[in-house]
């Protein structure tokens, strides 16, 4: 069954998400634009996804994207540059990471890989990335995501 | 001093090898687990992974795990230049792309050209080594594909 993958553009890098129609892509002036809440009204946490996965990627735009990943309790916002146009794609072209490296990673934010054509693009798990920033960040009372 | 290395594993061990260089030494992989060698280009980078797995490359819908053999032996590192090749290795159903500084020959070694490591090697490097050979002068390593799979399996 096919795909609808996004690309994105960190400072440094292009990456791919699989499509979720619950998580949002909004467009913001600047960070600040976001608020603090969610569009039901919960805590809006925001991460800058380019540093997140390397901390060499930093942007200097100031109009992003936020991707919004909604939580059980509150959402996340990851923060990148660009979001590219919706690709349809066919299962040959998303592939799970190797095993090898796989199980050498740390954290599970990257799912596998899209290649189309000769390139490489990395395709991230946003729902990973956004539940370990709450675990990060969670309070000592002990709140879940 | 060297450790003695049984006769039969003398003759596993004859057999056609890539002979290639790492930094300022010479290794040399088993030939029949060679698929390919492809010119270097910068891997992606897969965020969080160790050194020794710097990130992953694409040949022709192949997706090939790079390893930086520099890190797992303990080399001094390289700048990669125009001849560093990535060499397609495919052992135990795994695909990696080893990082080498150069490519050299395919050379044929024969049984009783096989000596043990020295006792006095690192270690870390002797747990990836099956043997040394003498070739033209120069010792070469003789890279073991089943150790290097456990090293990377493993953390470092």
């Amino acid at each position: 069954m096919p795909n609808l993958v996004l690309t994105l553009q960190t400072a440094r890098h292009t990456y791919a998400v699989i499509h979720r129609p619950e998580v949002q892509i909004r467009f913001i002036g600047g960070a600040t634009a976001l608020g603090t809440t969610d569009s039901r009204n919960r805590p809006l946490i925001k991460a800058d996804l380019g540093t997140l996965l390397d901390y060499q990627d930093i942007s200097d735009q100031g109009s992003r994207y936020a991707f919004v990943v909604p939580l059980r309790r509150r959402s996340v916002a990851l923060l990148c540059d660009a979001v590219s146009e919706m690709h349809t794609v066919d299962e040959g072209e998303l592939s799970p990471l190797p095993p090898l490296l796989y199980h050498r990673l740390p954290h599970r934010w990257v799912w596998g890989v899209y290649t189309p054509s000769e390139t490489l693009i990395l395709v991230l798990d946003l729902y990973e990335i956004a539940l370990d920033l709450i675990r990060q960040t969670a309070q000592p009372h002990g709140e879940t995501a | 001093m060297s450790v003695a290395v049984s006769e039969s594993n003398t003759h596993q061990l004859a057999g056609t090898w890539l002979l290639m260089r790492l930094s300022t030494e010479l290794y040399a992989l088993p030939g029949p687990a060679v698929r390919e060698l492809i010119r270097y280009r910068a891997p992606v980078p897969v965020p969080g992974a160790p050194p020794s797995l710097p990130g992953l490359i694409n040949q022709r819908g192949a997706i090939l795990t790079v390893v930086n053999m520099h890190v797992l032996l303990g080399l001094e590192q390289t700048v990669p230049s125009r001849t560093s090749r990535y060499v397609y290795v495919h052992h135990e159903e795994t695909d990696l792309a080893l990082i080498a500084d150069s490519v050299i020959d395919l050379i044929d070694i024969a049984a009783d050209q096989v000596q043990a490591l020295p006792t006095s090697l690192d270690p870390v490097r002797a747990q990836l080594l099956e043997a040394v050979v003498h070739h033209e002068d120069q010792i070469v390593a003789l890279l073991d594909l089943d150790a290097l799979l456990r090293v990377l399996r493993e953390a470092l």
